[in-house]
């Protein structure tokens, strides 16, 4: 994720307060190794920025772009500080024989260091290394990214834009839908380090149901906004860039991107890797297929398909096509 | 019991029969062919259906079975009254005669028809399941009225009975469930290292693009010590049952191709011969 597409996602105060007190907890004596886990787009990454600015006497930080496959990194950690932030972990395991040696030797290494790590992780890649080789039993502080509600998005995306934007309904009553959309009431349990997220549906009923409070274009929009995007802020702003004619947004020009999801069992391989893996390039690809899986033709499958994005010869998923390769993958069982 | 027999007799002696036409025949004609197309029809969306929900597949398929005695039966009632226009008590006692007549003379099939039902709510396996019965192994495709449908690993197409279901034991693999354990054995020569080999299989286990796992659906990597092998066993789930063999050739493959690359060899067969045979099983 480029800085371009950083500028306006949430900075989230709960989940940036949880990082906070682990590396309070830590100066106090208890070091208990922090991971922050989201999908794709969901900004891991400003919040790393947010803690790395305010702390950045006593911070070492490394960034993993690609994949990685030796244990050089190691020594970056060694010569490291205090609090060490690792990110983009996921790219430290590689989903073929002997592609895990590298993240065995970073945890190894986390257990005898005397140092705090804070790690940020692909949320479909943290279940799947937590499935296979128990990664979660390393990092007692878990603070997850949940999706944002209408409001949120609302206040998130609307701060980012200098001028007023104008919501008009063109042709489409707000008030004539019944719309649902998920939010997050964050809560820590007693004993427990990690903030939980109850889910809780955010529902505007009808003009017609409300009485006479009108339900504005505005609020109709993010909500409507909100259940297409999933919460997920960047997905959000990207739709939100798609549907803003300067400086309108006519309700209308938000439209539920469609799409109809049938592969074969190698496809659906490789995208589970492209969505736990975020952004790899294709030799990666190739490299952790192996000679049975087709990778040319594959990817040609699913970018044709929208589903994933190129650039450079690296693949990422398309922000539109996130939610529904996710249920899609889900379903399939590929990702859990 | 003498006093019952008039009972029944009479009204049995007082059921009016229709006069068997052209009509009536086209009628049962119509009947049948509307339960068919029915069957037919909600089979295939059934199935459809349960093709976009994996994880209730077998749940939306078990239906299948239901909708087939229950449509049926209706079409095997409609005839009756086609026939003849019983009162309930001539009904009652209709069924209950032909129940005798069927228990008597058609008792193979009955059982069968009563096993259909059997498997239906009891579920000792289920749509989709891969199940052993008898001597047959294959997936479940279909719970007839009569019989249930499997197709072997070979792709031959097996009915069995649904009788059997009362007298022989049914192993099913996956219990109603989409994922199914899959065990696979690679045997490696004494002398190799056996921790890597096990660390390979692990690991060309959870890189399958066939495997799920979860609490549910743990893995498991063994080792077993015999006099001249080891044998690695791994024992992990395949997320959708049909990938059986995949999963397991495809573990293989990688697994050796890793193996051969750090010089693990699978155990040599001489080694398993003792030395006597060996020495006088060679030419003077």
């Amino acid at each position: 994720m480029g800085n371009e597409e950083e500028n306006g996602l949430p900075l989230y105060q709960v989940e940036l307060e949880a990082i906070e007190q682990g590396i309070r907890d830590f100066e106090e004596g208890r070091r208990e190794n922090i991971a922050l886990i989201s999908e794709p787009f969901a900004g891991r990454k400003k919040l790393i920025n947010e803690i790395r600015k305010s702390h950045a006497e006593k911070i070492t930080s490394i960034r993993f772009n690609s994949t990685i496959t030796s244990n050089d990194f190691l020594s970056s950690l060694r010569e490291g500080k205090e609090v060490v932030i690792v990110e983009n972990c996921h790219f430290l395991a590689r989903r073929k024989i002997g592609g895990f040696d590298q993240i065995d030797a970073f945890l190894n290494y986390m257990s005898s260091s005397h140092q705090l790590f804070i790690t940020s992780w692909n949320t479909f890649s943290w279940s799947y290394l937590s499935a296979v080789m128990s990664v979660n039993a390393f990092f007692p502080r878990v603070v997850r990214l949940y999706p944002l509600g209408a409001e949120a998005l609302k206040s998130l995306i609307l701060s980012s834009y200098p001028y007023a934007i104008r919501f008009s309904e063109n042709g489409e009553r707000a008030a004539d839908r019944i719309t649902v959309s998920m939010a997050c009431l964050h809560l820590r349990l007693p004993f427990s380090s990690t903030v939980h997220c109850i889910p809780w549906p955010e529902i505007r009923l009808p003009q017609l149901l409300k009485g006479r409070r009108k339900v504005k274009a505005e609020d109709a929009f993010f909500d409507r906004l909100a259940s297409i995007s999933g919460g997920n802020p960047g997905v959000a702003r990207k739709l939100f860039e798609q549907a803003l004619t300067f400086p309108e947004v006519p309700l209308s020009a938000l439209k539920e991107p469609k799409y109809t999801i049938s592969l074969g069992i190698n496809d659906r391989f490789l995208l589970s890797l492209i969505l736990t893996m975020e952004l790899v390039s294709k030799d990666d690809l190739a490299e952790i297929a192996g000679p049975d899986i087709d990778v040319d033709k594959s990817l040609y499958l699913l970018s044709a398909a929208g589903l994933v994005t190129v650039e450079e010869a690296t693949y990422g998923i398309a922000h539109e096509a996130l939610k529904s390769v996710v249920q899609y993958l889900e379903l399939s069982r590929v990702v859990w | 019991m003498a006093d019952l027999l008039p009972n029944v007799s009479d009204p049995l002696a007082a059921l009016t029969f229709q006069e068997i036409g052209f009509s009536t025949l086209l009628h049962v004609a119509y009947i049948i062919i509307v339960a068919y197309i029915t069957v037919f029809v909600s089979s295939f969306l059934l199935r459809k259906l349960s093709e976009r929900l994996p994880t209730y597949r077998h749940t939306v398929t078990m239906l299948i079975p239901l909708v087939k005695i229950f449509v049926y039966f209706l079409a095997f009632y409609y005839i009756i009254i086609t026939f003849i226009q019983p009162n309930l008590t001539q009904l009652v006692a209709f069924f209950g005669l032909f129940g005798a007549a069927l228990g008597l003379g058609l008792k193979d099939l009955f059982a069968d028809v009563i096993g259909g039902i059997v498997i239906i709510f009891e579920k000792p396996y289920q749509i989709g399941d891969k199940i052993t019965i008898g001597e047959c192994y294959g997936e479940v495709t279909d719970i007839g009225i009569r019989s249930t449908k499997l197709v072997t690993p070979g792709d031959s197409v097996v009915s069995v009975p649904n009788y059997l279901v009362f007298s022989q034991s049914v192993s099913s693999a996956n219990a109603g469930n989409v994922a199914m354990m899959v065990i696979i054995d690679l045997f490696i020569d004494s002398r190799c290292d056996a921790g890597l080999a096990m660390k390979i299989l692990k690991e060309a286990i959870i890189s399958s693009k066939h495997i799920i796992v979860t609490e549910k659906f743990p893995y498991t990597i063994l080792l077993d010590d015999f006099p001249f092998y080891h044998r690695i066993r791994a024992k992990a789930y395949v997320g959708d049952l049909r990938n059986e063999f995949e999963f397991k050739s495809e573990v293989t493959r990688r697994a050796w191709i890793e193996f051969r690359k750090h010089g693990i060899r699978p155990p040599r067969m001489r080694d398993a011969i003792p030395v006597k045979e060996t020495l006088s099983s060679l030419p003077p």
